[in-house]
């Protein structure tokens, strides 16, 4: 079947290395780290106290409209990272007379986010820790607001940057923890490919960091707990790792079709090729060790993409610095590419950003395709201690300069869900080099 | 669209207030019993609405045999995975995985799409003993963190449960999305399933939709808003006068009909097409004059080259909300030719279970065209001014042979409109 091409023209970022895409490649070329001490609130007391944290943040624009009342910090880095995407792609919705034909989608996070919320529930419907539905109905007048509910529904984020961006065509979001930015790009890219649209915004945002988000994890065990050394605490493929570091941002990309990005002179700075979706259907946070689930996704990211193993010159990995993740990357990696894997460039900047979670993907793709652009391969931080399973080439050196014709990024997400995508150079052809 | 793979229904499943199982559930309908009832869940007897649709059997031991499998998730996830695995044995792929020589290859193409309601305020209680005794210091908050909540809470909360524990129990390994979009979530799930299947991503795929929208902090929102009723769901009816909350779940298996054909498969119905867009306004809006879902009615039929006098019936959004209504009224008497095209809804009987609504009223329209009968708003008497042009129809309405495509409405927060059609299969 012959696929519809799809375009990367667009890109923006707010990250815990820059508050927009610019600033976060220099910051992630600069070997910087996102880390430090948790400064949203008093963390003393978690057994995990730091993370990767958006810091000194101004809103990119003064923003007006009703809307903004539901905004959120971490919904204000999406309407921020996709103003910057679509500015950056020279395009935007509202201008467009096809309007209808430009969609969006958005890989969400989880609804954790509002504690102060939380906390003035607590007090008025349970000051004892339970439940009183008739104390709550009380008080009704004084605990209700509307901006409480409209911050807290499940697609409240997208509703923003509909309205922000007067989107009237498709629009979708879709939540599978840590593949969530992944899977957004991936089936953005399969709208435009179905010929239901012509221009998407597509990517992820996403902020744990809050008294319930570091909870949640603290009480799994999955971060690092290297308290006091932050910067170093996210060692992807490192002997040492223990844990992933919680980080927050969005990005987002602006796809459109080939011809139509072509048609209208934009910058195409790479081309989203392919796809690879599947679930291990192992268990529920751990992945497979033989990296079952994931191989399937990258051999199917790469056939979708009309590549072949021996194509793809660098892998931005999903490299959360988990015992298992890590090995289990490294093993599906090995199982697709074969003696390859031990030539191939596999980085993972979350050693710099953290884990944006629900973002990770998007920022992930970002980041691959700027990569592409500048012929530079980022760099795993942290690499001290040899893990034995862990035998690729991390670049742990430091960043590399390399011309790069395909880039695969992987994302894989608590509940199983794998995805991974293709990246091309926009001049990139099979057999030649 | 004719060169394009077809997509089958071969399987459904459904639990809500108005049945444990899509049988039961198409008796009552059938027989114009409304599951709608006083909230049982929570004591929230001084509330003015105090009605919802609430299951009647909540036995999750009963609903899922894996004991296990109970502590690790959380009610919604239970309904989920429940019509999951009631779609699943009703759709026999099991049976027929499990007799190939290569059963790698068959889940490795078969996907788990879903509609999830993502977070529920409910979830977030379990922290409620732990601020009261901390009383809003952070620090002590922190340090006690740990002798304090179950450490499994995330797990138990994370939005794609459904997804991944119907991948786990049976092994399905293919394409995936959990689409998270209030309240068609679970109808731009099945969108995407046709599409995952037209494309060639899957072969097959379990669609499936779960909500509880009862959750009470939500409830009292919506109250405020002034979106329930306090008496009663009537959609299009001059009484209508809000909505009522409900939990719910369905499933539907969707096949290409290669992939059905190939196991002598039984088909309830064909997925035809359909459009999911915003109207681009607010999170709460809804357009008066229903311009942005008629284009997307228009949209849906005019890409399979249909029109309304093509159509058997429409399953409409009908919340009972008098704004929804009316503008969903303006969009139907839009499309329409001369002939009214029967119009019902199906939330009278079971309220509006929110992300499932859309896939719900999938799974009753697959029944209706495999029956060949279609259940009616039972408790319509006098239509709202403004539905009066509408064929609303009130008692069960027998489908002759020549009736084969169907038209279902979905909408939710995000102004967000959906429309799917659906063809009876012609050995129905």
């Amino acid at each position: 079947m012959n696929k519809r091409r799809v375009a990367i023209t667009g890109i923006g970022v707010v990250s815990p290395l820059g508050h927009d895409a610019r600033s976060t490649w220099q910051g992630l070329m600069a070997g910087n780290s996102g880390m430090g001490a948790i400064q949203q609130f008093d963390a003393s007391g978690f057994p995990v106290h730091f993370a990767a944290e958006v810091t000194n943040y101004t809103p990119r624009a003064v923003r007006t409209g009703k809307h903004h009342r539901f905004v959120m910090p971490f919904t204000q880095f999406a309407l921020d990272a996709a103003t910057e995407a679509l500015e950056d792609a020279g395009i935007h919705p509202k201008t467009m007379t096809d309007n209808p034909r430009f969609g969006l989608v958005a890989g969400s996070g989880m609804m954790t986010g509002n504690f102060d919320h939380l906390t003035r529930f607590q007090q008025a419907a349970a000051p004892d820790g339970a439940v009183d539905w008739n104390a709550l109905q009380q008080q009704g007048d004084a605990f209700y607001r509307l901006n409480d509910f409209g911050r807290t529904a499940s697609n409240s984020g997208l509703s923003l940057l509909i309205q922000e961006f007067g989107i009237t065509g498709y629009a979708n979001s879709v939540h599978t923890a840590c593949a969530s930015g992944g899977q957004a790009l991936g089936l953005a890219m399969q709208v435009i490919r179905r010929g239901e649209a012509d221009y998407m915004l597509a990517g992820g945002f996403d902020s744990m960091i809050n008294p319930l988000g570091v909870s949640s994890f603290c009480l799994l065990g999955a971060l690092s707990s290297y308290n006091d050394t932050p910067e170093t605490a996210s060692r992807p493929f490192d002997g040492s790792r223990n844990g992933f570091v919680l980080g927050e941002g969005s990005a987002f990309l602006v796809l459109e079709s080939w011809d139509k990005a072509k048609a209208r002179g934009a910058k195409i700075y790479a081309e989203l090729a392919g796809e690879g979706n599947t679930l291990s259907s192992y268990r529920i946070t751990d992945s497979h060790p033989d990296g079952d689930g994931a191989n399937q996704a990258i051999a199917g990211a790469l056939s979708d993409a009309g590549v072949q193993p021996s194509d793809v010159d660098y892998i931005n990995a999903h490299g959360t610095s988990t015992k298992m993740n890590d090995l289990s990357e490294t093993n599906a990696i090995k199982a697709v590419f074969g003696e390859r894997a031990y030539k191939l460039p596999v980085s993972s900047t979350k050693s710099q950003t953290g884990h944006l979670i629900a973002a990770a993907g998007a920022i992930e793709a970002a980041i691959s395709v700027l990569a592409i652009q500048h012929a530079m391969v980022p760099m795993t931080k942290n690499q001290t201690t040899p893990d034995p399973a862990c035998d690729l080439d991390y670049v742990a050196e430091g960043t590399r300069e390399k011309s790069l014709g395909v880039v695969l990024s992987n994302s894989f997400g608590f509940g199983g869900t794998n995805s991974c995508l293709v990246f091309k150079h926009p001049e990139f052809e099979r057999g030649r080099t | 669209m004719s060169d394009l793979t077809r997509v089958m229904v071969t399987g459904v499943g459904a639990v809500s207030a108005s049945g444990m199982n899509i049988e039961a559930m198409w008796e009552a309908m059938l027989a114009g019993e409304t599951g709608i009832d006083e909230i049982k869940q929570a004591d929230i007897s001084s509330w003015s609405h105090r009605l919802g649709g609430e299951l009647k059997e909540y036995k999750p031991a009963k609903m899922l045999p894996d004991r296990k499998l109970l502590k690790a998730i959380s009610r919604q996830d239970v309904l989920g995975i429940s019509a999951a695995m009631q779609a699943i044995e009703d759709s026999q792929i099991l049976p027929y995985r499990d007799g190939l020589d290569n059963p790698t290859a068959f889940n490795e193409k078969t996907g788990v799409f879903v509609g999830s309601p993502g977070n529920k305020y409910y979830q977030q209680y379990d922290f409620l003993p732990l601020m009261a005794k901390t009383q809003h210091n952070m620090q002590a908050f922190g340090s006690e963190l740990m002798s304090e909540v179950h450490p499994m809470w995330l797990l138990r909360i994370l939005p794609n449960n459904v997804l991944a524990y119907t991948g786990i129990t049976y092994g399905f390994k293919g394409a995936n999305h959990n689409v998270v979009n209030h309240a068609t979530g679970g109808m731009q799930a099945l969108l995407e399933a046709y599409h995952a299947i037209q494309s060639g991503q899957a072969d097959r795929v379990v669609v499936v939709a779960y909500d509880v929208g009862t959750d009470v902090q939500a409830s009292f929102y919506y109250e405020r808003l002034g979106l329930l009723s306090a008496r009663h769901l009537k959609p299009f009816d001059a009484a209508h006068d809000g909505t009522i909350l409900a939990e719910g779940a369905a499933a539907l298996v969707l096949e290409s009909e290669a992939s059905a054909k190939a196991r002598g498969a039984t088909t309830y119905a064909e997925i035809t097409g359909g459009f999911a867009r915003t109207e681009g306004s607010g999170l709460f809006s809804i357009e008066a004059s229903g311009d942005a879902l008629t284009d997307v009615l228009r949209q849906t039929l005019d890409a399979q080259k249909i029109t309304s006098d093509d159509l058997a019936f429409i399953v409409a959004h009908g919340n009972g909300n008098p704004k929804s209504d009316i503008s969903e009224a303006h969009a139907i008497n839009r499309i329409q030719g001369d002939t009214c095209v029967p119009v019902t809804g199906f939330k009278w009987a079971m309220g509006h279970t929110l992300c499932t609504s859309g896939l719900m009223d999938a799974v009753l329209a697959a029944k209706a065209l495999k029956t060949r009968t279609l259940p009616g708003i039972a408790n319509l008497d006098t239509p709202a001014k403004a539905c009066e042009h509408l064929n609303l129809i009130a008692k069960p309405l027998a489908l002759g042979s020549q009736a084969k495509h169907a038209l279902l409405i979905n909408r939710g927060f995000g102004s967000m409109n959906v429309a799917v059609t659906m063809k009876a299969c012609d050995d129905a």
